[in-house]
């Protein structure tokens, strides 16, 4: 895994600058700051991701419910994914779902992920043998949510949780939306989730912006042949002050 | 990729009048035989493209018989599907009309939609005759810069 560049800032708390002159004509393209802060991060992470969000089946707030109250047999498109952490509560429902990501490493933990009822593993990654041949080979596709190659009108229903908070410009936020809007049939229903910028004031989540980038710490023992120094990736996101690690800290106290 | 999932596949490329349905060049296939649910069958059927299903099966057809072996047999399907589903009308209509026929319809149809995996070949727009490659059953459908 190749380690990926820090960001340089003079701002402390560093800031992320103004995305918007990177967009080009269509506006939709991705930019530069996405590829290398969101995309090439999840590509790097993927493994880790996985381990502790999907395997442990931790799932956004209604989306398990929304899932189970979808007719049986829907056919359902999960636009962005990931690690196919909600496919398990699509096919308990009786539906079939189809899932695109622009990350392939991310994909690929989801080949096999599930283990199956009754056997040893994590409770909410379990599939019924119904489904076992589901988890072996999930259906799949790489895909940009600016594009999702799906027909349109064919789904039942759609969901696109936590990937509106890593589109950085206004265009690309409207077109993921219109895509989800597309593939969907009319009278079909679609559930989108995503940061918000207002956070309750107890929460230890305070978004000092709404621009910036949130670190993730990525623990050395899902990397490969990587040191620990290098190990530090920044991940875009917007809505959350960045935490400054400790390696910059020293750079700027010289 | 299951025919199931090739069915609601589409190509974006910009300028396409109608990147559906995506034709199939198989290089490998595997096949998974998974317990059926007639009902969920029965209910699919009133959602898919038949006949970009049929299309789907004939191209398949010849790399089945070299990867899965000359004991396997690609179910054959109707040119049109039986009238009771096509119509989604309910199963009152014509009552036990030929409960075996119907029976082995919905699992020739569940062999073909679920238990064939196209693990490795090619999707080609029939418009733009832009191919995208499929590898461990996952096909890539990203679009390059200009195509967008």
């Amino acid at each position: 895994v190749k380690p990926l560049d820090l960001v340089q800032s003079r701002d402390f708390p560093p800031r992320w600058g103004n995305i918007d002159e990177e967009t080009n004509d269509s506006g939709i393209a991705t930019p530069i700051t996405e590829r290398q802060h969101v995309h090439a991060v999840y590509d790097a992470i993927a493994k880790q991701w996985h381990h502790t969000r999907g395997k442990r089946g931790v799932l956004w707030p209604g989306a398990t419910i929304f899932l189970q109250n979808l007719p049986r047999g829907s056919i359902v498109a999960d636009v962005g994914c990931g690690d196919g952490k909600y496919f398990p509560a699509i096919w308990h429902a009786g539906s079939y779902v189809i899932g695109t990501d622009i990350s392939l490493p991310l994909l690929e933990t989801s080949v096999g992920a599930c283990t199956r009822e009754g056997d040893e593993g994590p409770e909410l990654r379990q599939v019924s043998d119904q489904n076992l041949s589901f988890n072996a080979r999930p259906p799949v596709a790489v895909a940009d949510c600016m594009n999702v190659p799906l027909r349109s009108d064919s789904c039942d229903a759609a969901i696109c949780i936590a990937v509106m908070h890593h589109l950085s410009t206004r265009p690309r936020r409207i077109r993921c939306l219109q895509e989800l809007a597309r593939i969907v049939k009319k009278g079909g229903t679609v559930n989108v989730q995503a940061w918000a910028f207002e956070q309750e004031t107890n929460s230890r989540r305070k978004f000092a912006g709404t621009d910036v980038f949130v670190p993730f710490n990525s623990q050395p023992r899902y990397l490969d042949k990587v040191s620990q120094d290098e190990a530090k990736v920044l991940r875009g996101k917007k809505n959350q002050r960045i935490k400054v690690d400790q390696n910059l800290d020293k750079k700027r106290g010289k | 990729m299951r025919l199931l999932t090739h069915n609601y596949l589409q190509s974006n490329v910009k300028g396409t009048e109608k990147g559906y349905p995506l034709t199939i060049e198989p290089t490998k296939i595997e096949y998974e035989e998974s317990p059926i649910d007639m009902e969920f069958v029965e209910n699919i059927l009133t959602k898919i493209d038949y006949s970009a299903l049929l299309s789907a099966r004939n191209q398949i057809e010849d790399r089945c018989h070299s990867d899965l072996g000359s004991d396997f047999i690609v179910p054959s399907l109707p040119e049109v599907m039986p009238k009771r589903y096509s119509d989604g009308n309910s199963k009152d209509d014509k009552i036990e009309e030929d409960e075996t026929n119907q029976e082995a319809f919905l699992k020739s149809i569940h062999t073909i939609l679920f238990d064939i995996h196209v693990l490795e070949g090619h999707l080609v727009c029939p418009d733009t005759g832009r191919r995208f490659n499929i590898k461990m059953g996952i096909p890539n459908m990203i679009l390059h810069e200009d195509e967008i």
